[in-house]
């Protein structure tokens, strides 16, 4: 047997994430940033955000995002190994907790922990604005950027795309 | 193999001609879903559900939403295991998942091999120094937008201690939920009441 290298432990990191990943991915990503950046030096932080776009960019769930980070760790084999290891948990959750509701008939106390979560989900997506704003803006052009992306999305209902390749196009011809 | 006994409550039979919603028609739903879901798939999702396929009723929508919410992962493919689970069992709700999260996966990890051929261009590293930051302004927007839904000081002061928490004191992710989950709900408990 050869050496598996980083990918067993990097697994076992992302499903443990997964487990407190409340809502989504958003809650999740200043540990995923910690995680691939801080720790493993997989990537660096604008690599980061940049894999982080081309998620936003690409069809689907946001979660793929996290088989973009086992790509960085390890290629193919490691997109799949870390987009398997972040949905089994919620999996086999979430099938655990249909059956229960099934047999049991409703679920009592849903609204009153749903009304606990929501405020910890939203400070921890707010930590992730942060944290990934200082690590990818060093300039002032930078933040002006940031704050422009923001508020189209805010403002607008276009699609994540229109600011990502409109920062893209800025970017490439030297304005930001 | 069909039994018609099966359906739950909230899920409704496809169309009078058969009971059970067939492994393959989830798989295929699902896959339009995750593959339609740019930017937050959770509008797609009731539209195939509830409007298009009229396999949920909108009650029913309504109340896997809210067990979507108190476990973790992704809302969106919580309710695909949920919903797989109702309608077929284990299989069906692995048709589901699979469904839903492959297809993107694999269209991703394609788009990241293309990126690793242009990333060392000069004017490639360039573009990309401004994507990272309007990738920042995404995330930035998504905070604000669900900033604006808390409401009560107790809400906003628990979201203002976890960012804290975690934005300038630096602690450990899972610790934060792992604690300071329970306790917001037992606070939901003693105050709101």
């Amino acid at each position: 047997m050869s050496d598996p290298g980083p990918l067993p432990g990097f697994a076992l990191q992302v499903a443990l994430l997964s487990l407190v990943a409340i809502g989504g991915l958003g809650p999740i990503l200043p540990g995923l940033h910690r995680l691939t950046v801080e720790e493993g030096g997989w990537l660096s932080s604008e690599e980061f955000a940049v894999l982080y776009a081309l998620a936003q960019a690409a069809p689907g769930p946001n979660m793929i995002f996290v088989a973009l980070l086992g790509w960085r760790v390890a290629g193919l084999v490691g997109g799949i190994v870390a987009i398997s290891a972040f949905s089994l948990p919620a999996f086999v959750l979430a099938a655990t907790l249909e059956k229960a509701r099934a047999r049991w008939g409703g679920l009592s106390g849903v609204r009153l922990v749903e009304c606990g979560l929501a405020p910890v989900t939203i400070g921890l997506v707010a930590a992730s604005a942060w944290l990934v704003t200082t690590a990818a803006a060093d300039a002032p052009a930078d933040y002006l950027v940031v704050a422009v992306s923001a508020g189209v999305m805010l403002a607008t209902r276009l699609h994540p795309l229109w600011p990502l390749s409109a920062a893209a196009l800025a970017g490439g011809l030297g304005l930001v | 193999m069909k039994r018609s006994g099966e359906e739950e409550e909230g899920v409704r039979p496809p169309a009078a001609a058969q009971a059970v919603i067939p492994l393959g028609l989830l798989f295929l739903v699902f896959v339009r879903i995750g593959l339609s879901g740019f930017g937050g798939a959770m509008p797609v999702l009731r539209h195939e559900l509830v409007e298009a396929r009229r396999w949920l009723t909108p009650e029913a929508f309504v109340e896997i939403v809210g067990h979507g919410n108190i476990i973790p992962g992704p809302n969106v493919f919580n309710m695909a295991v949920f919903f797989g689970m109702r309608a077929r069992g284990l299989p069906g709700a692995a048709a589901a998942a699979l469904g839903l999260v492959g297809p993107p996966t694999a269209v991703v990890l394609g788009l990241a091999e293309l990126y690793a051929q242009v990333s060392d261009l000069a004017v490639a590293r360039d573009a990309i120094g401004a994507v990272a930051a309007a990738a920042a302004g995404l995330i930035l927007a998504m905070a604000v937008r669900m900033a604006r839904t808390l409401s009560g000081l107790r809400a906003i002061a628990t979201a203002a201690a976890v960012f804290a928490a975690m934005a300038f004191l630096g602690a450990p992710l899972v610790w934060i939920v792992v604690l300071g989950a329970p306790l917001s709900v037992a606070l939901v408990r003693a105050l709101d009441r």
